[in-house]
């Protein structure tokens, strides 16, 4: 009886799962993108499983074996929870329904054909999770449903996450682009041969600072901070073919409202360091203008590294990086790894750069964002945008095509930053914060119409 | 004032000069939208719509104390706003009142007006359209249409359809004409105030004299 006790609660609480996950299926989820619903067909399927073992440990004879099955029905059941919480935040009620075609775009484009899932979480970051079958492939006699779940997911799956309202702002979106940055990074085959040099006197510098040999523990610590700094600033790279100067403000912008000092973790490389490499790429010329003469022919003002960062806190010398991570409560290697390798980190940056164009210049060339596209948008649609035409079409010749993506943010970034006081458009109110707003609105439109654009013309 | 031909209209959407232009955007089909011979454009069906929630308020009353609608912004609690995708159904009762966004994006210079009209086919079967039909010049913006079904048949309607039609006219110069330089409107569908602060003030001012009285 206490067997049957615990069957009829978790049974109770399967049925409860059941009616969540349907509840979440007749949300609507932004752009009608089918990820959402994929992933809630893996739930029912694991709902559909747990259900079965139940069963089971009815008809068993053996009671503990009954007992097992009942536990592996509860824990299937946890499974289902912890995927609903997974895709939390992912509805229109939480995500603007047209913002999130242009990443899904990306993802294509790029030729990736996982699973993705947009969400919106009240935090203040950007975030891409990658979800693999294993946990689902190992369960024991699962449903048809499941088996058909994992069949028709494209693994890993890809969950990216914004933040809600308050920080969702439309031209920091280039973040985004970031974010597949780091799914692009696991493709490619790095070559960090010029950086072989390096490492034997970083190692050493950092063994002088411990006084000894590195031990297995912050061997592996060193490792982990490396691939981590590694991936952040080829993600940067990434985003700067995807999206050009959008990138370098967005990342500015989003520093300085982080707030969190100069930004050195053993996750992340400080914030001037990743500013300063993305301005490197903006002073190069390619084929005639480089991002900076583009930006100062339209918007009159020299771009320089600080434009819209100036109260970003610039990383202290190597010697009061260890003295704040020390402050922090972190180990001694801790602290030498990461005050010696800020010193070395920045010879990277050349070789990620290339290896990273040179990619994307193999796989979809369509999608980088050259210093001409930039003195193309901005001619179109800058002064546009100050008289409140928003960047929905571009000219191509006769015709009027979908503005891109990137285009919506680069302008809107130069109206915002260097314009704005131009901007004839009056708020509800007098304010900065209402006008802000407006020509805010003004940019999510422009996405969702340029979208609604380039849909129809894809139908023959 | 007079009204634009369809040349008239197709040379304002050329316009290289901004403050002269017109800007409607995007036409997806620029032969169907704007007939020749015709003097109107044809307005798309956009993909928000708002409809009216039942709520615990016995009116909607600007100077109202009620918390729900001491605030111009919480008129939006009247609302429940969808997103319909582009080609997908929405349905309307019988007598049922439904805002909806046009889909193209609006902006007048400072010497044109507008009115909305609804497309003929549409009112046979009993939609109107537009009762706030007269767009100002300087409007920048997306077009709410209020929808009603006066019909006995529930009709569905999809983000695309054509269903409405733009008139413009040119406006008799004044001195006020486009003298701030600056454009009004949003692309936000639902109502914010009824009536301006300084009406809305002096009429609770007013409110509240005769309550003493």
């Amino acid at each position: 009886m206490p067997q049957e006790r615990a069957r009829r609660s978790i049974e109770f609480c399967l049925g409860r799962l059941r009616l969540q996950a349907e509840e979440l299926r007749s949300e609507q989820y932004p752009g009608n993108h089918p990820g959402p619903r994929h992933w809630l067909d893996l739930v029912n399927g694991l709902l559909d499983t747990a259900d079965s073992y139940l069963d089971l440990s009815r008809t068993a004879s053996d009671v503990d074996q009954a007992a097992a099955l009942a536990r592996d029905a509860a824990r299937l059941g946890s499974m289902a929870y912890q995927c609903m919480y997974l895709m939390q935040g992912s509805s229109v009620a939480h995500l603007s329904p047209p913002i999130t075609i242009p990443f899904q775009r990306w993802l294509d484009t790029l030729g990736f054909p996982n699973t993705a899932i947009f969400r919106a979480e009240t935090v203040v970051n950007y975030e891409l999770f990658r979800q693999d079958e294993k946990p689902f492939t190992r369960i024991r006699n699962p449903a048809p449903t499941l088996v058909a779940a994992i069949a028709a997911l494209k693994w890993p799956l890809f969950r990216i996450t914004l933040p809600t309202k308050g920080f969702a702002i439309l031209p920091h979106f280039a973040i985004v682009a970031h974010e597949i940055g780091h799914a692009l990074c696991d493709r490619l085959n790095w070559d960090l041969s010029a950086f072989a040099p390096e490492e034997k006197p970083l190692i050493d510098r950092v063994q002088a600072k411990l006084g000894h040999s590195l031990t297995p523990e912050s061997l592996t610590f060193f490792q982990k901070v490396f691939l981590h700094w590694f991936h952040e600033l080829a993600a940067d790279a990434f985003a700067f073919f995807l999206t050009g100067p959008a990138i370098f403000f967005s990342l500015c912008d989003f520093f300085q409202l982080l707030g969190n000092g100069y930004g050195l973790t053993a996750t992340h490389p400080a914030n001037d360091l990743r500013r300063r490499a993305i301005y490197k790429q903006l002073v190069v010329t390619q084929s005639k203008d480089s991002f900076v003469s583009v930006f100062q022919k339209h918007a009159g003002l020299q771009l320089d590294e600080a434009f819209n960062s100036g109260i970003l806190i610039p990383a202290p010398p190597k010697s009061d990086i260890w003295s704040d991570t020390k402050n922090s409560g972190a180990t001694d290697f801790a602290a030498a790894i990461l005050s010696e390798l800020h010193e070395s980190v920045e010879l990277l940056v050349p070789m990620i750069y290339h290896q990273a164009r040179e990619h994307l210049r193999a796989v979809a060339p369509q999608t980088i964002y050259s210093p001409e596209a930039y003195d193309e948008d901005l001619n179109t649609h800058l002064q546009a945008m100050l008289a409140a035409i928003p960047p929905i079409e571009s000219v191509q010749g006769a015709e009027l095509t979908a503005a891109r993506f990137a285009s919506i943010l680069n302008v809107g970034w130069v109206a915002l930053l260097t314009k704005f006081d131009e901007f004839r458009i009056a708020g509800e109110g007098a304010g900065n914060w209402e006008r802000m707003e407006v020509l805010h609105s003004l940019l999510e439109k422009a996405v969702e119409l340029s979208e609604v654009k380039r849909l129809w013309e894809s139908v023959p | 004032m007079t009204v634009l031909s369809g040349v008239d209209i197709r040379g304002r959407l050329r316009e290289p000069n901004l403050d002269k232009r017109l800007v409607v955007s995007p036409i997806l089909e620029a032969v169907e939208q704007l007939k020749d011979g015709n003097s109107s454009i044809d307005l798309r069906l956009g993909c928000e719509f708002a409809f009216v929630v039942p709520s615990l308020h016995g009116s909607i009353d600007e100077l109202s104390t009620d918390s729900l609608q001491s605030s111009e912004a919480r008129l939006s609690r009247l609302y429940r706003k969808i997103y319909v995708p582009l080609a997908n159904a929405v349905h309307i009762h019988p007598h049922q009142f439904v805002l909806a966004q046009a889909l193209e994006y609006l902006r007048l210079p400072m010497d044109l007006m507008a009115y909305v009209v609804g497309r003929s086919t549409w009112g046979r079967l009993g939609l109107t359209v537009a009762t706030a039909i007269g767009v100002h010049p300087g409007y920048a913006g997306c077009l709410t249409l209020e929808l009603r079904n006066l019909g006995e048949t529930p009709l569905t309607l999809r983000p695309g359809q054509t269903i409405a039609q733009l008139f413009f006219h040119t406006v008799i110069p004044g001195r006020d004409l486009g003298a701030s330089g600056q454009y009004r409107g949003s692309v936000d569908l639902l109502p914010r105030r009824m009536s301006s602060s300084k009406t809305k003030s002096k009429l609770a001012h007013l409110h509240e004299l005769m309550k003493h009285e």
